[in-house]
Order: C-alpha cells, then structure tokens, then sequence
C-alpha cells in the first residue's frame, strides 16, 4: 500500500505545483458548461425573415403578424418584390423568405388553394429545416382556423368536429437544449481528465525517463498503475462534482434520481477511459504522439454518443457502431438518471455495458501493460 | 555478500540486425570502482541497464549480488542504485520532494531517511538548495541531486551511466570527489561508464570496450603498460602538416593526432634496434626538413588513449 500511497502524494505534489494545471482542472469544467451550455444551443431563435406581402388584405397581414411574433422570427426587411426578397436570401441578409401572392385571399375565399412561397436558405440545414417547420405550423394553423370558419358558416349550428394533438412534453418541458447539453458536457470533461491526463502523465515519464528510475526501485508494476491512475480518477470525481454544482445552481439543473447511481456509472465510465488512457501511453513514446490519439478517441467517442446527434437520427449502420462506445451508456444514463430520475431497473443495460467496457478495456490494457514493464 | 558483486559472461544482446553486445564479460569485486571505458556505440549502456533488469540479453550469464536481474529482479532492487545517463528526476519538484520520493519507494524508515538526506545533501552541496526545484538546478548540480537519489537507500552497489556527461570541468572534478568520499567512507562498490580517458584513471580497474566486446582489462596502469611498443609526442602548432610528412616517410607504424599533438608509434623491433633516441632524432630531422615548426618532442609513457586507438587500430587491419 505505502508505494502506491508515496505514487499518488507524488502526483498531487505535481498537479498542485503547476499553476496552468490548476487552471485547466478547476476553470475548463465552467468554460466548457458555460460555452457548449448557451452557444451550443440547439434551440432556434432569431431566424432573420424577410416578408413580402403582395396581397395587401386583411388575412395576409394576419398570417405576416403571427410570424412576426410568434418569437422565432426577426422581421429583417420588407422587400418590395420577389426579386428583392430573392436578394436578401442571396446576400445573407435574411436566412428565410415568406411570400403571399397577389390574390392569396381572394383565391381562398373562392374555393382555390392558393399557396405561399417560403425561401430557405439551406447552408445550415439544421436551422433550416427548423425554420421551415415553425413557419409550416404557423401556416397550418392560420389555415385550420381558416377551415373551422368555412365550416360553421356553411352549416350553422353543426359543431365542427376535429382531432387536436394535445401534446405535453415531459423531463424537459421548456424543450431547452441546457438540460440536453450538460450530461454530454460532464462525459467529455471525464475522458478529458481521465483519458488524455493518464495517457499523457504516463507518456511524460517516459519521455523524461522517470518512467525508467521507477522501473529500478522496488515498486511493482501493478502498484505503479495504481498509484498512476487513482490520482486521475479522484480528478474526474472532483470534476463531476464541480460540474453538478454549477449545472444545478447556474443553470438549475434537475436531479430527480439517485447521486449513488450516478457515482456508479461514473466510476465505470471511468474504468474505460482510464483504460483507455493507459493503453494510448503503452503505444506511443511521445506526449504528441499519445495527444493525437486521444483526441481522436474523443471526437469518436462525442460524435457517436448523442452528444450533439440524436442516435435515433443516425443511419442504421451508425447506431450500430455507436453501441461500442461507451460515452454512449453513460450519456444515456447521465441523462436519465439527472432528468427522468430513472433508477436501476430501467438502467441495468447501460449499466451492463459500461462495465462490459470498463471491466474489459481496463483488464486488457494493464495486461498489456505488464507485460511491456515486467 | 562474498565474491564479486557483478558477474557477466558471454553476454550478448542485439537491437534489430544491430549488435551492442557480443559475448561481453565483467565482474566487479566488493568495494572497487569499475570502470567501462569507451566511445558511444560501445555497449556500455545496454550492458548496465542488463544489470540492472530494464533490458533482457540475447544470451550469456548474468548475476547481480548474486540473482538473475530478470527473473529475481525484486532481490537485487533494494542493493543497487542505478543513475541512467539522462538526468531522470521530477523537474517539477524540488530537490528535497524529489529525495522525499525515493527515499519513500525504497520504504528507508523515517528515522533513517532524516539522517540519510541530511548526509546526501551535504555530500552534494545542495543544502542550499533543497527547497529549489530539480529543473532549475545547473547541470553539475542536476547530476549531484540524481547521484543523491540513487544512494537515498545505501545500495551496495552504484551503477553510474556516464555521469559527468555534458557536465562543466569544475563539475566533473567535484563529483569525482564526491564517489571518492563514498567510497573511502562507505565502501559502496561502484560500476561507472565514461568516455574520459581522465576520468578511467580514477577507477582500480577498467575495461576498454568497442563494439560490444572488451579491448582490455585491468588496473589503468596495467592496461597502459600493456602498449606494445614506444611512444613519441609532438606538441606542433600545425599538426595536420607534421602528422601529414610525418606520414609520408613511411617509416612509422602509426602516426596519430590527438588535438594539438601527435603521437608517433615505435614499434617494439624499431625500437630495441636504432633506439628511441635515435628515432626522437629522426622526427626532428623530417619535420625541420618540412620547415614545421614544433614546440616540444619527447618520449612519453601510453596512456589509456594509446591503447585504445592501438587495439582498435589492430581489429580494424585485421
């Protein structure tokens, strides 16, 4: 036990010494929530639109207003023609164009289904196909509204009869993208402080040859591994807590389940990326060369976890790769657990798998790895 | 322990298709300095970081203190102190933190460790600096505080990997002084490499190696007395010149420059017959033909250098 205990005194000495390291562990958690939590915001405000109303009547300027307010949109112009409206999509002055034809009213009341042009500006297709849905809704209800008068005047007293979806959205009512963002925030600051400081902690005594006067003193590679790799998971806790504490008192993130369960899934998520860390120092003898790959690990790992993608939207063969990732289980649980409350019951898969992967990948690697240094 | 501390035969050990060591062999007695003499290439670290179990040979017999460095490598931890030639320390801790540390790793009890790096610090001359961090030390005191750590746990035997490599004159000088004092007051045994052929005089016994073999073995005077032959030195402000005409004459065996000075070899024939006097009488006479000027010429005693560039001379004609 003294070894390990001498190894982990040793490291703490080091990080508390290096006044940037302080900086990264302590600061990168809050500028990490902070920016991915607001800028990174899947919500879409702000649409610039440019609104052309060639009808003039009393129902075009209806439809304009309730876009206009609606709180999507920002009125950006009011182009006088088609062409100029064109222009302003054109020239990036506007991201959407709504046009009302000439006639529009008129073609309704007379029993024709006129149509209204919208023009989308397609480069960020996300926001566009958002964009386009607000104003698809907004139309369908102008033109419902529309529909239900048609029908009480042509038959008075009948009561029209339709289906409304009554829909309410539950753990995240406000649909905010804050709640969504923060767990994928949390799993990326772990591998941070767990993969890529182990992989290059263990990197950085090989390449200054501690790593070999180690090898020379009485401590056993299995202590060694230990007192390397307990000091970096003590880290990723210090961190999730710090990043929890803000996230509920900042941004009054919910907590509905258990912090047990939490702690668990986060000390198996953890087997894997210090695994991981581990196994990238055992391939490579430069601190550059263990950073590439670390950061190829991570852009792997937040891409395929639902992090920023919905895994339900990726392609078939994707989903199925994104099951041998295990950011993904403990996203999934991060997410139920913090918002739903979800407990064990629910959870055991996700459970399962990280300690699949945790188990497995650490197991490997420290074999591996012995197998190198004794 | 009885018998010698360190025990190589036939060692052997290759890189690839690159041989280090063919059939190397050492042995260190108790309480003697060894020292592996010989240029980069040689072998002298593969054969150390052997002993000490960071590297597994090819072949041959090693025992350290007694045990296989590789398969009994927790029995000899404790009694050797091994100083790579790469300064191999924390820089980001200071010179007490980093004795601190190894002293801990060697599980030296508190009582002892006080004592112990009180002793070192002196030793060294880092008192002063024991709150300074291992980075921001010069290079002497660099290798001072690794030559601190590796005796933090009173090893038997040092083994020292060029230690004064890269180290300032002063320096060097200093830390000899220092594995003299440790071994007159502590008898510890010390293996040591170096290139300094300065610094091979200080050892009792040396073994010259190239190329993964031994050139010679023995006490510094006994290797020198070895030199087949005589030697005779010219001290020239043109050396390339002398040593070039000195060449051309075809009269020597071996014409060799060492910085501002020649060394001309006598065979041992050449010289019981016309007599070194008379040779001595001979250079002056082509180099003041050839009008290069010279300041000093005289018979001189080989020393370890001689030999060397002799017995590599002899593998590479052979």
């Amino acid at each position: 036990m003294r070894p390990i205990f001498v190894l982990i005194r040793k490291e703490f000495q080091q990080i508390l010494r290096d006044r940037a390291m302080i900086g990264i562990i302590l600061i990168m958690p809050l500028v990490q929530l902070f920016l991915l939590s607001y800028a990174v915001t899947t919500d879409v405000k702000h649409i610039k639109l440019a609104l052309l109303d060639q009808d003039r009547s009393r129902l075009s300027r209806q439809i304009g207003a309730t876009l206009v307010h609606s709180g999507y949109f920002d009125l950006e112009s009011r182009p006088a023609t088609r062409l100029q409206a064109g222009e302003a999509i054109q020239e990036g002055r506007a991201d959407l164009a709504v046009i009302i034809p000439l006639h529009f009213a008129r073609d309704l009341e007379t029993g024709r289904s006129p149509a209204v042009q919208v023009i989308v500006d397609g480069q960020n297709s996300n926001t566009s196909a958002i964009a386009l849905g607000y104003v698809t809704r907004i139309l369908q209800e102008v033109s419902s509204d529309i529909l239900i008068a048609g029908l009480a005047a042509a038959a008075p007293g009948a009561a029209p009869r339709f289906i409304e979806a009554q829909t309410r959205v539950f753990y995240n009512p406000e649909m905010e993208s804050i709640p969504y963002m923060i767990p994928g925030v949390i799993s990326v600051l772990l591998t941070v402080a767990t993969m890529l400081l182990t992989g290059m902690g263990l990197v950085r005594e090989k390449e200054i040859g501690t790593f070999e006067q180690l090898m020379v003193t009485p401590i056993r590679p299995g202590q060694l591994l230990i007192g390397k790799l307990v000091p970096f998971a003590l880290l990723g806790f210090l961190m999730l807590i710090l990043a929890l504490t803000v996230a509920r008192v900042w941004f009054g993130l919910p907590f509905e389940g258990s912090p047990g369960l939490v702690a668990l899934a986060t000390l198996l998520f953890l087997l894997t990326t210090l695994g991981i860390g581990l196994f990238i120092s055992t391939v490579t003898s430069t601190q550059q060369q263990a950073l590439f790959i670390a950061w190829f690990v991570m852009v792997f790992s937040m891409l395929m976890s639902g992090f920023f993608y919905p895994i339900d939207n990726m392609p078939e063969w994707a989903q199925r790769i994104t099951l041998l990732n295990p950011m993904r289980y403990y996203l999934a649980i991060l997410r139920s657990v913090l918002l739903k409350g979800s407990g064990l019951v629910h959870l055991w898969p996700d459970f399962a798998a990280l300690a699949v992967f945790g188990v497995g990948i650490l197991s490997l690697t420290v074999a591996r790895f012995r197998a190198r240094v004794g | 322990m009885d018998g010698p501390l360190v025990q190589v035969s036939g060692l052997k050990k290759s890189y690839g298709s690159i041989p280090a060591l063919r059939g190397a062999d050492l042995e260190v007695r108790a309480g003697e300095r060894y020292g592996l003499i010989g240029p980069d290439g040689a072998g002298k670290t593969t054969l150390l970081r052997i002993l000490c179990g960071l590297v597994v040979s090819d072949g041959g017999e090693v025992r350290v203190l007694g045990h296989d460095p590789v398969t009994e490598t927790h029995k000899i931890k404790d009694g050797i102190g091994y100083m790579p030639q790469r300064f191999s320390l924390y820089p980001d801790l200071t010179v007490a933190e980093n004795l601190r540390f190894f002293a801990d790793l060697y599980r030296v009890p508190a009582a002892q460790r006080e004592s112990r790096t009180a002793r070192l610090l002196e030793f060294s001359r880092l008192g002063p600096f024991r709150d300074r961090r291992a980075g921001a030390l010069s290079g002497g005191m660099k290798q001072k505080l690794a030559l601190s750590c590796t005796l933090v746990h009173t090893p038997q035997l040092l083994i020292l990997d060029e230690p004064t490599t890269g180290v300032d004159p002063v320096s060097r000088g200093e830390f000899w002084d220092i594995l003299d004092e440790l071994k007159a007051e502590e008898g510890v045994t010390q293996l040591v490499t170096t290139p300094y052929m300065d610094e091979a005089s200080r050892c009792d016994r040396v073994q010259l190696m190239y190329q993964g073999s031994s050139l010679a073995e023995g006490s510094p005077a006994e290797v020198a007395a070895s030199f087949p032959g005589r030697l005779v030195r010219v001290y020239t402000a043109d050396p390339y010149a002398a040593a070039g005409s000195l060449k051309r004459t075809g009269k020597f065996q071996s014409v060799q420059l060492f910085g501002d000075r020649i060394h001309v070899v006598v065979e041992p024939a050449q010289a019981a017959v016309p007599g070194v006097m008379a040779i001595v009488a001979q250079i002056r006479q082509i180099l003041e033909q050839a009008a290069i000027p010279f300041t000093d010429l005289h018979e001189a005693r080989p020393d370890l250098e001689d030999i060397f560039v002799q017995r590599i001379g002899e593998i590479t004609n052979d």
